[in-house]
């Protein structure tokens, strides 16, 4: 079942003597929502994402983090300090970096997440063919996985994501790397899963966010500036000039829907 | 005759025991032994033309490096009596012997070392290590490692080409190779030590360092302790404790 996550106030910093990435920040996001968080760069997107998997408490253990973080029925206080594998999904930006190498065939390299799992050896090759088929990988099952086009390799990482069947659904800039096809693509399979998981995407433009999320949320320099429905997300959108870098601001307004009425820049 | 990972594994550790304790005239004797069953054996065999054409490059390297170390310890090291004169510069044997020692036993680490990684898919080895029990944080930083040295010659031909690209005459001789080298040198380190660091992130997130052993196993395993491992292993301690035996 799809959690609901609440971030109360979190404040985050990688040393005890550094800025601070997030100050105050605080979310709702309710469950089966797919939410898309929107930012500069350097706003602190990746950093949030990694907080929820638990990764940035399990690597950086000179961070220093103050609030309360509850995904489903698990409250975190702090933030978590050990990676929430299975229950939990982080899709990296770069891809070439989540494929392990460790295998030498994609239906190997996707079983390979099952494994640190106890799954019989017939429950893990029925769910990786399934996942497999589920994001048109199948005929690519016995090629090398570091051997394919970035768009393929993209869909195969996220193919080793999505096979623990992690009921959130963490995306570092997804479509990074992938053509308007392979988007098209991407988009149909997480609204095929928004039942059941809930999704947290980045993404710098707006652009693989438009029609996929139900929810915006808009950070800049560590501030949450926005958070609400996408119809919201566009009126909201001229008032928040003064709170985000010009040029990121023109970026967004530039990315509305041609249908809406754009603000003369 | 199809080595398995455990056979070669404990001949590679053998022959690295050997490098240390053997004397120099055994040592060239296995690096050439070595070398024709390379050739001979199937599971010796590089896994393809770019590994095997790296062995040869890595090889010629070291090999023309153990000439000039022995020349200059037989220069520089002064012990025992001139074996040749020529302008001056006197040739010692004890700086040749220990020349040769150190060479040999250098030839014979690389070539066993080469030999494993180029004829064994780094995925054979650390999923038999897992499966042996070796600890998983040991096998995530084998992985790791040999991941980031192995992807050291694409980057540095990928930051040759892209600098190429913008009109900088990097490779336009030996010379301006090897300075090019140096000012690369730090932004390379340090983005394959970026790269492994995310790279072990990912492995994390996927739950391998907390990963419990295998219940069952869908990669054909056999055991590992065949006549052959043994014999490896029998041969490590041999040579192991008979220089000591032996005084």
């Amino acid at each position: 079942m799809a959690p609901r996550i609440t971030i109360d106030n979190l404040a985050y910093r990688y040393f005890a003597a550094g800025n601070p990435v997030f100050v105050g920040l605080s979310l709702e996001i309710p469950p089966g929502t797919c939410c898309a968080v929107l930012g500069p760069t350097g706003a602190g997107k990746t950093t949030l994402l990694e907080i929820l998997s638990g990764i940035a408490g399990s690597q950086c253990k000179t961070s220093v983090a103050e609030g309360i973080i509850q995904i489903g029925e698990n409250q975190y206080e702090p933030i978590p300090k050990a990676t929430l594998f299975p229950g939990v999904g982080l899709l990296l930006q770069d891809p070439d970096v989540q494929i392990s190498g460790i295998r030498d065939t994609v239906a190997a390299e996707v079983e390979f997440t099952l494994e640190q799992l106890s799954i019989s050896a017939t429950d893990r090759q029925r769910r990786v063919r399934d996942i497999l088929a589920d994001l048109g990988l199948s005929p690519l099952s016995q090629r090398h996985p570091l051997g394919v086009s970035g768009g393929e390799r993209q869909r195969i990482a996220l193919a080793s994501v999505l096979v623990a069947s992690p009921s959130l659904l963490l995306l570092d800039e997804p479509a990074n790397a992938l053509d308007s096809r392979s988007q098209h693509l991407l988009k149909g399979i997480l609204r095929s899963r928004k039942e059941t998981t809930t999704i947290i995407l980045t993404d710098y433009s707006i652009d693989f966010a438009l029609g996929l999320a139900d929810m915006f949320v808009v950070l800049a320099a560590g501030r949450l500036v926005f958070q609400g429905t996408s119809t919201d997300f566009f009126k909201a959108l001229v008032s928040m000039q003064d709170l985000l870098p010009i040029e990121y601001w023109k970026l967004l307004q530039s990315r509305l829907p041609k249908t809406r009425v754009r603000i003369p820049l | 005759m199809q080595l398995r990972v455990p056979e070669k594994l404990a001949m590679t550790l053998c022959l690295l025991v050997t490098s240390l304790t053997a004397p120099p005239h055994l040592s060239l004797a296995l690096v050439t032994l070595m070398l024709i069953a390379r050739r001979a054996i199937p599971g010796l065999r590089p896994m393809d033309n770019p590994t095997a054409r790296r062995f040869r490059t890595v090889l010629g390297f070291l090999l023309g490096g153990a000439i000039i170390m022995t020349f200059l310890n037989g220069v520089l090291i002064r012990e025992g009596p001139i074996l040749f004169q020529w302008a001056g510069i006197s040739l010692y044997d004890g700086g040749i012997e220990f020349g040769v020692r150190t060479g040999s036993r250098l030839l014979l680490m690389t070539s066993a070392l080469l030999i494993l990684f180029g004829s064994t898919p780094l995925s054979g080895i650390t999923t038999f290590l897992h499966q042996i029990g070796v600890p998983i944080q040991i096998v995530m930083t084998i992985h790791l490692t040999v991941h980031f040295v192995a992807s050291m010659p694409s980057r540095i031909e990928r930051i040759y080409s892209a600098q190429e690209a913008r009109g900088a005459p990097l490779r336009a001789h030996s010379l301006s190779r090897m300075f090019s080298l140096m000012s690369i040198l730090s932004p390379l380190i340090l983005s394959s030590i970026v790269e492994s660091i995310e790279r072990g992130k990912a492995l994390e997130l996927r739950g391998y360092s907390s990963a419990p052993r295998r219940a069952d196993d869908t990669v054909p395993f056999s055991s590992p302790y065949s006549i052959l491992t043994i014999c490896f292993l029998l041969l490590s301690i041999a040579a192991l404790l008979l220089p000591w035996l032996l005084g």
